[in-house]
């Protein structure tokens, strides 16, 4: 392949990986391999590597693996586990927080307003947590009215703290308690490692 | 897909199959292994895996998808999640026993009563085998690349969804392994790649 190939060394290539369109490209191409045997080689070269990968390509190889790889899972294998991500559990305990808040404050639309964001995100939340979610759903009306209840009690105890503490020290005390519970929520999710492999 | 294409229709029917493993259901499972272990075997014999080793490989490759399965996203089929899963094991197996040569005793202990299959063997000729195994001299990235584009006959848009790589990028590394697999097979093989060379100086 001379100097005067070269322009044409890569529009050969697509040729001959049949990635090559019609067009004024290919047409110059053609125009110069009709006068050019060392591009003429280069191409069946090209060629005949493509139509090698095709012909391994077109290489079928059946097995049946089912019953080794069953019984390479143990006997009681736990599930796939789907952990928690750490985003799910975030929202799983600002919702509990807020609904908690909600309550606590004896304000109906704010308890509405988490719930609804707990409907909305549920649709993220693997099953399990659903149906935990979808029994507290069930219990709701109770569960309004003995929040209301203990929220009405906290919120006597906390008129009775505020005299004594600033109200920014409960807020960080707040604070301080969901990072606490989050942080245990996460290290929980690491220790549910997925099965180990069985067929070593 | 080698006989998966048209799982991507059924993208709902992938997810209904996954989350039924997921919840523990061994018949899905069974009939997920079913339905994938030819594509997995036939993928892990093209790219080099030997052929007494294929059993091994391919169930590897299953536990592996069992274990993995909660990654799996249901926005691709599921046909391509499995291949991406079997094309890291294989490629992670043939490192390995590149990096370990007696590793080969293990394939060749295996007796002959294996049941694996092959159709088409034995039309590849020599020529062909040799391709096959300078593909897997190439850097994993080209491999991947070559592999779904011309064993699987995947078009440039579908490869780039498969790997989640730009399109641009799959083009460059399609171009760039091709060059690679040529050189290496004028290389070694001029009796069989060299007309080029042959043909006169560059």
């Amino acid at each position: 392949m001379s100097a005067d190939c070269r322009p044409y060394r890569r529009a050969l290539e697509s040729l001959a990986w049949d990635d090559l369109p019609g067009g004024a490209e290919r047409s110059r191409l053609e125009a110069h391999l009709a006068g050019c045997t060392a591009c003429q080689q280069a191409l069946a070269v090209e060629r005949s590597i493509t139509a090698s990968l095709e012909a391994v390509g077109r290489v079928q190889v059946s097995v049946s693996v089912e019953s080794r790889v069953l019984a390479a899972l143990p006997a009681d294998a736990p599930r796939p586990a789907r952990p928690l991500r750490k985003w799910q559990i975030g929202v799983l305990v600002l919702v509990a927080a807020g609904g908690l808040l909600g309550a606590a404050a004896d304000s109906g639309d704010l308890a509405l307003a988490f719930l609804q964001t707990a409907v909305v995100s549920s649709r993220f939340l693997p099953s399990e947590v659903l149906e935990t979610g979808r029994s507290v759903l069930d219990a709701l009306p109770a569960v309004v009215q003995a929040a209301a209840v203990v929220g009405r009690a906290a919120d006597a105890v906390l008129r009775g703290l505020a005299l004594l503490i600033p109200p920014a020290a409960v807020v960080l005390g707040f604070v301080a308690v969901l990072a606490v519970l989050t942080f245990v929520a996460v290290r929980r999710e690491r220790r549910t490692a997925p099965i180990t492999r069985g067929n070593r | 897909m080698g006989g998966g294409n048209e799982d991507s229709l059924h993208p709902s029917t992938d997810r209904a199959l996954a989350q039924q493993v997921l919840d523990g259901d061994r018949d899905a499972f069974t009939a997920l292994i079913r339905q994938y272990q030819n594509l997995v075997a036939s993928v892990a014999y093209r790219m080099g895996i030997r052929r007494e080793s294929v059993e091994d490989v391919v169930s590897e490759v299953f536990m592996k998808v069992y274990t993995r399965l909660h990654q799996y996203d249901g926005q691709h089929a599921l046909s391509s999640w499995i291949y991406r899963v079997a094309t890291n094991h294989v490629l992670d197996h043939l490192r390995a026993r590149k990096r370990r040569p007696s590793i080969a005793l293990d394939d060749v202990a295996e007796p002959a009563d294996t049941r694996v299959d092959v159709s088409q063997e034995s039309e590849l000729t020599e020529r062909d085998q040799l391709v096959r195994r300078a593909m897997q001299e190439l850097p994993d990235e080209y491999q991947r690349v070559l592999a779904l584009k011309h064993y699987e006959e995947l078009s440039v848009e579908a490869i780039a969804s498969t790997l989640d790589l730009p399109e641009g990028t799959v083009k460059v590394r399609l171009m760039r392994g091709r060059q690679r697999l040529r050189k290496i097979l004028e290389a070694r093989h001029p009796e069989y790649f060299g007309a080029a060379e042959l043909a006169g100086a560059r």
